[in-house]
């Protein structure tokens, strides 16, 4: 019979933080480190479409955002990953990364000048503070 | 009134390796263990290479300018994994160098290869890549 939990908050028993969890074969990985942190769906401007975790959108400059975290990450070594939603060559680089903001910046590739996007993603995972 | 839950491991019942949670509108549901992320790493990828942080990550090894290679710790059950990711150049300031990747292939179980660029087809050194696995773990 199908077992069905109703909860509202889930939290580690021995590490508030960690809890271990059954991998889709017999290997187990971490539910917290797992998890996204940190999501934002966005165009060009501080027009924030969707997102998680994020306070607010900073509009630095020409294809220069700084997304800013409502709740921080522990430290500054968290891994970002940006995807762009133009169709002609831009990558998404993070120059830097704090506890409460990815500074990211939209290039185009062949000339590496700053170039605005119709539509940035970035995820962010890590530890949360 | 709110309840917690304080466990230290989840399994599920059926099928060990697949929970169901409600979406956050109520109405569809979504895999638990599909919307893991099961390997992430922030590392420097110029001169000696080095991990800042990492999950399920072994070592990082380098293969020369702009190659990298990823080792999983607990590997994947195959390599249809997803990595998707970003880098910078330097590590700080509002830098002008075109840069190409990072490119993700030879997708194994227990490693991956990265690939990054200048603006031309010549692969290059990067500062710091940040790469993020979903997929299936063995």
């Amino acid at each position: 019979m199908t077992s069905q939990l109703n909860v509202d908050t889930i939290k580690g028993n021995e590490t508030a933080g960690s809890i271990t969890i059954q991998g889709e074969g017999s290997k187990t990985t971490n539910l917290q480190q797992g998890l996204v942190k940190a999501w934002i769906q966005h165009n060009a401007g501080t027009s924030i479409t969707d997102s998680l975790n994020i306070g607010s959108l900073v509009d630095v400059g020409t294809a220069n955002y700084k997304p800013t975290f409502s709740n921080n990450m522990a430290n500054d070594d968290y891994a970002a990953a940006g995807m762009v939603g133009n169709a002609d060559g831009r990558y998404c680089a993070a120059t830097e990364m704090t506890t409460a903001l990815v500074d990211t910046h939209y290039k185009r590739g062949s000339d590496g000048n700053a170039s605005d996007i119709s539509e940035s993603l970035l995820l962010v995972v890590g530890d949360l503070a | 009134m709110a309840s917690q839950l304080k466990v230290d491991t989840i399994t599920g019942v059926t099928t060990a390796g697949s929970i169901v949670v409600t979406g956050e509108g109520g109405s569809t549901t979504t895999n638990l263990q599909q919307g893991l992320c099961k390997q992430w790493i922030h590392f420097n990828g110029s001169g000696t290479i080095a991990i800042v942080d990492s999950f399920n990550t072994t070592t990082i090894v380098d293969n020369g300018s702009g190659d990298y290679q990823v080792t999983i710790a607990n590997d994947m059950s195959n390599d249809d994994y997803s990595v998707s990711g970003t880098m910078c150049h330097p590590t700080t300031g509002n830098s002008s160098a075109a840069r190409q990747g990072p490119a993700v292939n030879e997708h194994a179980v227990g490693s991956y290869q990265v690939y990054t660029g200048s603006n031309t087809t010549t692969l290059d050194d990067v500062a710091v890549i940040n790469l993020q696995t979903m997929g299936d773990l063995a």
